[in-house]
């Protein structure tokens, strides 16, 4: 069977989100000054969020400096960012630079303008889940744990653009031990 | 005839442009060229999900590079990373799980032969049945991992690559205490590895017996930026050479680290 049915499946994921190697190099972030940033108070889900905790959530380690948990965050920030949904392994690989272009969304054109609504959803939905569990992992490994907020708190943390709310997760990662949940028991 | 001459000399400068990258087949005689270096390692199949049937793991090995390499190489990967550019030696080196040249007791030894350098275990591809293809890149060895030196006319001994899925327990001893056991929310594959280094006892393949063999010297390398495009993760620690701290830095990194994020060196 010259192709077979992961090949096809790689294929497909593959033509949909062939980045275009193109786009700007990923920068860390410049790091607003803490006393600008308001964060709100952490509130914990009704008993039909706590199921969301997964998604809702902030992270938070002990003894830990906001411009070392914006470091931390933005690190992160730049992995997930660099992690692909499905990952050919490369024949080339610049070792030795210190950052690398971000791949770009593809506009899928050659289904017509539904197949690009329809690809651009299903794209837009698994690259999110694909920068989620990196960010997670890698917060992980660099010694954070996770603690559950409802979704109307967690839409406050995320909220702006950019720096803004990867500053106010970062006054959040090195304040007081929330007192939610914590998702990794 | 000068047609097949010229069909020849264009598929010798094809093969050319992977450098000394050849993968070793099962029986064949190994003839050692002091020009080029050689790396071999072990390798355990493992039962895939559902239809993944069994699954095979092998190392993606990046080598280091010199200043002019790089620009070359970064200008290639910046065009297109899975293309070979015919102007630029490939750096990636993959050996390729489908193609064994030893098997016993349920290990397969992979012999590939490449240029002689640096390498860095940069990360995991997987591949089974269902991938024609040398497999896909399911971990990158990102925030943590190990380089050794593959030096020319020898065999380095890279020994077993060892992976466990994080979300379940596992009695490999150099995982044990590294995989979670339960769902993290970590992805489709959230597998942890790590490298059982070769010692005296390791066992060899009977056609590698007579020929120079010698174990990696592994060196600890911090954190690199995902060229991979795979899921992040870290090698699992190696007693003496690799280890992490509480907040994840690596401890035994050398001053040769590749390419720190200019994030993590402003610590």
């Amino acid at each position: 069977m010259a192709l077979r049915l992961m090949d096809l499946a790689a294929l497909v994921c593959l033509a949909l989100a062939a980045p275009a190697w193109a786009a700007d190099y990923l920068r860390p972030m410049e790091r607003p000054d803490p006393a600008s940033v308001t964060v709100p108070a952490l509130q914990a889900a009704d008993p039909d969020g706590v199921r969301d905790y997964d998604k809702h959530f902030v992270f938070w380690r002990p003894d830990t400096s906001y411009e070392v948990a914006f470091s931390d965050l933005d690190e992160c920030r730049i992995y997930g960012l660099e992690t692909k949904i499905v990952a050919v392994p490369p024949k080339y690989a610049p070792l030795g630079a210190t950052e690398i272009r971000k791949p770009e969304t593809p506009v899928v054109t050659q289904y017509g303008i539904a197949g690009a609504v329809i690809g651009g959803l299903f794209i837009d939905a698994a690259q999110k889940d694909t920068y989620r569990q990196s960010e997670k992992r890698c917060m992980a490994l660099k010694g954070y744990g996770r603690f559950g907020v409802s979704k109307a708190t967690w839409n406050e943390v995320m909220a702006g653009k950019g720096a803004e709310a990867l500053a106010r997760r970062a006054v959040i990662a090195a304040g007081s031990r929330p007192a939610t949940q914590s998702v990794d028991q | 005839m000068r047609l097949w001459s010229a069909v020849l000399a264009a598929t010798l400068a094809a093969n050319s442009a992977t450098g000394a990258e050849r993968q070793f087949r099962s029986g064949e005689p190994v003839v050692i060229s002091q020009d080029d270096a050689y790396v071999l390692i072990r390798i355990v199949p493992a039962a895939g999900r559902a239809l993944q049937g069994t699954v095979k793991y092998t190392p993606l090995l990046i080598r280091e590079l010199s200043e002019d390499d790089l620009g070359k190489v970064r200008a290639a990967f910046d065009k297109n990373p899975l293309s070979v550019n015919r102007d630029v030696e490939p750096n990636v080196v993959e050996p390729d799980a489908k193609h064994s040249f030893a098997e016993a007791g349920g290990t397969v030894f992979l012999l590939t032969s490449l240029r002689p350098g640096t390498y860095v275990l940069g990360g995991v591809a997987v591949t089974s049945w269902a991938l024609t293809t040398s497999g896909l890149a399911v971990t990158c060895l990102c925030m943590g991992t190990l380089k050794f030196e593959a030096r020319p006319g020898v065999v380095t001994d890279l020994g077993s690559l060892l992976v466990a899925r994080d979300d379940q327990p596992t009695d490999v001893p150099e995982l044990a205490k590294v995989v979670s056991g339960k769902p993290r929310g970590f992805g489709f594959d959230p597998s942890q590895i790590a490298i059982r280094p070769a010692a005296a006892d390791t066992d060899l393949p009977d056609a590698l017996k007579q020929i120079r063999v010698v174990p990696a010297a592994y060196a600890a390398v911090g954190d690199i930026p995902n060229y991979i495009g795979a899921p992040i993760s870290r090698l699992a620690p190696m007693p003496g050479v690799l280890d992490y701290d509480q907040h994840g830095h690596v401890i035994g990194a050398t001053a040769a680290d590749a390419g720190p994020k200019e994030s993590v060196a402003a610590k």
